[in-house]
């Protein structure tokens, strides 16, 4: 089908929007390269309105609205300038609208444009979240399965948004900008620019002082590299404190750009070193060698630098990645990777353009696309990567639409200790769910599973993903039953769903597996490590 | 002075209120009163060497009075008038409105009585509503019953002379509560770190809130844990006291970072709560008022005589001695406000019987192990006691009958113990006497939480109790140990007069002493003091307010018209009803639900 006016609802931060592009662009070969209008916060309506892809920039500017709520408290003006927006919106007539923002503000405008094609979340009159196609449901499940997830963000986009998938267009820098980068880089001598994006939204996800500086003199020890400091006004200090240490071979650009300057400045760039931030996911939307620092809640899985090639390097610890929200007194991760860890990595990169083998204490992986064009981490692999994979495929046989009969999921490559936890969790849920089929109160069978899932998914988190996409179907489809009728949802309803075909179906692959593993190879395969017997709660 | 026109007067009033007829003929026969006779032969009373009226013609003072008010009667509305003098301003008025219109207000029983004795009926004409001797909040409350559409506040300048500070205060409560109107003052109550007030600030909160301000608990127990860990950092009392004082600075900026940032109109800082002089002046120059319920003895603890004179208002729950040390170091407006309780917390419950064995007995106290308790408790081992609370250690042989090993009993708990308990003792605390305090003055607050959860107590004699309840017929009292133990013996086989006076002192807490009445006496205090105080940004509009500065046709409009009559409008009572409605958006509702979206986002982001 070809949509005609498409409009993208993209109200985040600058590094999710950098993620959002390549899906605008499926979606503007979808409306025939008419162009997508797009919703953004006004402060990054310059980064987006000479994009290609994008023919109609709409700024969203909550600033006036939070002046008036906080004077008036109740907001006429600020209804007044909510409609007036709204209006501009209503006025472009969309025919599809795609929300890509999690937020019930975005899930609200998007359920206020007279448009019946959703994509994304959306809340109807009773706030409640709708949530509209399975890549979507998937997107929500990220904050609870992160550590199953195996799609970058920009992928995940790209599935909600159901464009025509193709070439990524790169970002467009104007002239001026990018005369103002030549210029401004003329004061750097040496060939070679390393760019240093030293902030991060979240405290937690930024690499520490010292081990910028430590990363900072080991470059500068080296004769053609010169580096560059970028980031926003809050990352003043920490750059003037790392420029002082590292000294004269470096430039400090923090709080002294806008985002196209930026974007023109790193756009000449020889590597660009980041936290899981603006800066990285620039330089990657540019199509320049990264180098990503992954902390905290941050997965390189999921937002890692959507480029070819591209490095990301995470601690390798047990509790990482940690779960949302999380506080944390004592964050090893930031001390676990080493400034020299990240200095051989990037003047590997530099000078000979390969990942390094491994290293102590760090995972690193490198960015790849598969022959569909999904991004795929290379490198090495831990139990969770290959629990991940495993999910990669059977989510790609719920999230494509397959039916079980013409699904193959292929677990070949996975060890045996991950399968048998697989194997074991699988076990372990479906004797709950028969337990809830066959119990007595046979007519409310499926409300009862759905409050347990939370507590579910913590006892078997191996198959979190599965059941969290359960939830978020269930709880759809009952809300949409009226409540008095809700008693009478039948245990065959149950058994039809997704959560257990897709659980019988993984069980039929691990049954094959062992078969053809029959005698010697199924226990003994690619052993790692021995799991602790308290993972294993007994259940049958 | 005979009281020709008392008893026709007073019958009237009997018929409404028996006990005001009661209280009026006992004050007039007790308390004399200096009558002077005006040029025109019209008797006028004199207080304090003052005659509040005119001595050369009442009747052309009254005219004038009336002139300089320039009153245009409504149906509608109910006129106050602050001040009962000898009626002369009254019969004025009366020729303009009808006596059921009409309340007359008068802190001095005795005043009144001798108006109702020397004025004719045609002055006090069937209709009006005396409320005589009653305070601020009682006042208001009263009023509040008729449910007034509208209310006038008129003043006679002489009686509000005589009694500036209650008529302030009246005035001042109709002025604050007007404003709930509109959401109300923004009240943060900010709490100690531990101790007998922690709860106290949280009622104090709760009950701003019922009154229909925006209030907010400052919540300062965080620190509490810091607190204990510097008592153990060093063994030397001088480094502790600066480390402990570097602790209070840090929690006071703390307090003023969150103050400043949430817009407070007023802030009450309850006894203990983080604060220093340097924060009080900073609110001062941002034009937040704040207020200090000091709920301690000033003997005890003296820290009040650094801060005191820095709040805008400090609220005591001593007089005499501790006022006259306020005033002397330039406090010199002081409020009395007594301790009391939360009936939605402290109330009669339903206890099991499971629940009466474990938390009852015959005896028990619920408090901390201060010395007086130590000694006087002794006395007590050989009847069925028990003690509640922490602070006991070391107490040699209480420690049998201290419960649950000595811990601290949460509110709810200690409701469950002053209902399963059948008399429960109440020692009010001294670091140094052996049993009772024979000087103690105030109330604390578990004479009112017992009280008001319908339990019985025997409680040490104390100067202000009688203020507070009828001695003998709502509240039991002790001397020493000897009275204790006789008085707990006969109500122990009394029970139904343990009941009725348990009884009697639950509906005395009700109608005087509940926290909802300290703080309209409290609130009505500050705002009677500064007039000029309004809530920042003038409050919530109405729904009227906001449909006349808009096409009364347009959709906003018509979805306001729901909310007349309601009072202030908040965005998310707005929301909550679209919401609520049946059917197809429009778009003013789905904006309406766009912004409150917004809005909160904006608070979970801490932007708003």
């Amino acid at each position: 089908m070809k949509e005609s006016r498409i409009l993208v609802i993209a109200l985040a931060r600058v590094g999710d929007l950098l993620q959002s592009l390549p899906a605008i662009s499926d979606l503007n070969r979808l409306s025939g390269g008419k162009g997508v209008a797009v919703v953004v916060q006004k402060s990054l309506t310059s980064l987006v309105s000479s994009h290609p892809a994008i023919s109609r920039v709409f700024s969203f500017d909550g600033d006036p609205l939070l002046d008036a709520l906080k004077r008036e408290g109740w907001a006429v003006a600020g209804l007044d300038r909510l409609q007036e927006f709204h209006q501009s919106l209503l006025e472009y007539k969309p025919d599809c609208v795609v929300n890509l923002t999690h937020t019930p503000f975005a899930g609200r405008l998007a359920s206020a444009l007279d448009c019946q094609n959703i994509s994304g979340g959306s809340l109807d009159s009773n706030r409640r979240t709708v949530l509209n196609g399975t890549w979507t449901k998937y997107f929500f499940t990220l904050l609870k399965t992160r550590s199953s997830n195996s799609f970058n963000l920009v992928d995940v986009y790209r599935g909600i948004s159901a464009g025509e998938r193709g070439e990524v267009e790169p970002l467009r820098i104007g002239e001026s900008e990018d005369r103002f980068a030549r210029a401004e880089l003329a004061r750097l001598p040496k060939k070679k620019r390393v760019f240093l994006g030293i902030g991060a939204h979240h405290p937690l996800r930024r690499w520490g002082t010292e081990q910028w500086i430590a990363l900072g003199r080991i470059l500068a020890r080296q004769d053609d590299i010169g580096m560059v400091l970028v980031g926003d006004q809050g990352e003043v200090p920490t750059a003037n404190e790392i420029q002082s240490a590292i000294g004269a071979d470096c430039l400090n650009y923090c709080g002294k750009t806008n985002l196209m300057q930026l974007a023109a400045l790193i756009s000449h760039s020889d590597l660009c070193v980041g936290n899981d931030s603006g800066p990285l996911h620039l330089a990657a939307s540019l199509g320049k060698p990264c180098l990503g620092i992954y902390l905290a809640m941050a997965s390189p899985w999921e937002t890692g630098p959507y480029s070819p090639g591209a490095v990301s390097v995470a601690p390798d610890l047990s509790c990482y990645p940690c779960a949302e929200n999380s506080v944390c007194a004592r964050p090893l991760c930031q001390q676990r990777i080493s400034g020299e860890s990240v200095a051989e990595i990037a003047l590997n990169l530099i000078h000979r353009n390969q990942v390094p083998s491994a290293l102590s204490d760090i995972v690193v992986r490198e960015s790849q696309f598969d022959a569909s064009g999904w991004c795929l981490l290379k490198g090495k692999r831990t139990p969770e990567d290959e629990l991940r994979l495993v999910w990669r495929e059977i989510l790609l046989v719920i999230l494509g639409g397959q039916t079980k009969d013409q699904a193959q999921v292929n677990l070949t490559h996975i060890s045996s200790i991950t399968l048998e936890r697989l194997h074991y969790s699988i076990a372990a849920v479906l004797n709950q769910i028969e337990n809830v089929s066959l119990g007595n109160q046979s007519q409310v069978t499926a409300l009862n599973l759905l409050p347990r899932v939370p507590e579910l998914i913590f006892r078997f988190p191996e198959v979190g993903t599965l059941l969290e996409l359960y939830r978020l179907n269930r709880a759809e489809c009952l809300q949409a039953i009226p409540c008095h009728l809700r008693c009478y949802i039948s245990p065959e309803e149950l058994l039809q769903d997704q959560l257990q075909l897709s659980l019988r179906l993984l069980e039929g692959a691990l049954e094959s597996e062992k078969t053809s593993c029959a005698n010697s190879s199924f226990a003994e395969k690619k052993p790692m490590q021995s799991m602790a017997d308290s993972c294993y709660p007994h259940c049958r | 002075m005979s009281g020709n026109f008392l008893e026709s007067n007073l019958k009237r009033i009997f018929i409404h209120d028996p006990d005001l007829a009661a209280e009026l003929r006992r004050s007039f026969q007790e308390n004399p009163l200096e009558i002077r006779f005006s040029k025109a032969g019209l008797p006028v009373p004199v207080i304090e060497k003052k005659c509040l009226h005119s001595s050369f013609d009442p009747h052309l003072e009254a005219q004038r009075w009336m002139e300089s008010l320039n009153l245009e009667p409504s149906e509608n509305s109910l006129y106050i008038v602050n001040g009962i003098g000898f009626g002369y301003h009254l019969e004025e008025l009366l020729k303009i409105i009808s006596p059921e219109r009409l309340i007359v207000v008068e802190k001095d029983i005795s005043l009144a009585a001798h108006a109702l004795a020397l004025r004719p009926p045609e002055t006090f004409p069937t209709g009006i509503q005396f409320i005589i001797g009653k305070s601020p909040a009682q006042v208001y409350q009263a009023i509040q019953l008729r449910q007034p559409e509208q209310t006038v506040l008129l003043e006679h300048p002489p009686s509000i002379r005589l009694h500036h500070g209650y008529f302030n205060t009246i005035s001042g409560i109709f002025h604050a509560q007007k404003s709930t109107k509109r959401g109300g003052y923004k009240i943060l109550v900010v709490s100690p770190l531990y101790g007998g007030s922690l709860p106290v600030a949280s009622y104090v909160q709760r009950a701003f809130q019922r009154l229909g301000h925006r209030s907010q608990l400052l919540d300062n127990t965080a620190f509490y844990p810091g607190f204990r860990h510097l008592q153990t950092v060093t063994s030397n009392r001088q480094h502790r006291q600066q480390l402990q004082g570097l602790l209070n600075t840090l929690m006071a900026e703390a307090v003023t970072a969150h103050i400043l940032e949430c817009g407070a109109d007023l802030v009450v800082f309850i006894a203990q709560a983080p604060v220093t002089v340097e924060v009080l002046k900073e609110l001062k120059n941002v034009g937040v008022k704040t207020a200090f319920w000091f709920i301690e003895d000033y003997q005890l603890f003296k820290y009040w005589e650094s801060l005191a004179p820095h709040f805008d208002r400090f609220f005591v729950i001593q007089k005499g001695e501790f006022m006259d040390r306020l005033q002397s170091i330039g406090c010199s407006d002081a409020h009395y406000l007594p301790l009391a309780a939360d009936p939605e917390i402290h109330c009669p419950i339903m206890l099991s019987e499971v629940e009466r064995e474990e938390w009852g007995s015959d005896l028990s106290h619920v408090g901390a192990g201060y010395y007086n308790r130590r000694q006087f408790f002794q006395g007590l081992m050989d009847l069925d006691f028990k003690i509640w609370g922490n602070d006991w250690e070391d107490c040699g042989s209480l420690s049998q009958i201290v419960q649950r090993g000595g811990e601290r009993i949460e509110t709810q708990d200690a409701v469950r113990i002053f209902n399963a308990t059948r008399v429960n003792v109440n020692l009010h605390s001294s670091t140094y006497h052996e049993g009772v305090n024979p000087f103690g003055d105030y109330l604390n607050p578990r004479t009112f939480e017992i009280a008001a959860g319908g339990a019985f107590q025997l409680v040490d004699n104390r100067q202000y109790l009688s203020e507070s309840f009828k001695v003998g017929e709502e509240i039991e009292t002790f001397d020493n140990l000897g009275e204790l133990r006789e008085k707990a013996e006969y109500y122990l086989s009394h029970s139904r007069e343990r009941r009725c006076l348990a009884e009697y002192g639950r509906r005395r807490v009700l109608s005087e002493h509940t926290y909802d009445q300290r703080m309209l006496e409290l609130i009505g205090d500050i705002a009677g003091s500064y007039p000029e105080w309004t809530p920042k940004g003038g409050g919530l509009p109405t729904a009227e307010e906001i449909i006349s500065q808009i096409d009364p046709q347009c959709e906003l409009a018509l979805v306001l018209d729901r909310f007349r009559g309601r009072g202030a409008l908040t965005l998310e009572d707005l929301a909550k009803d679209v919401e609520k409605q049946a059917g197809t958006l429009n778009r003013t509702e789905a904006m309406i639900l766009l912004l409150n979206e917004f809005r909160r986002w904006g608070l979970e982001k801490g932007v708003l």
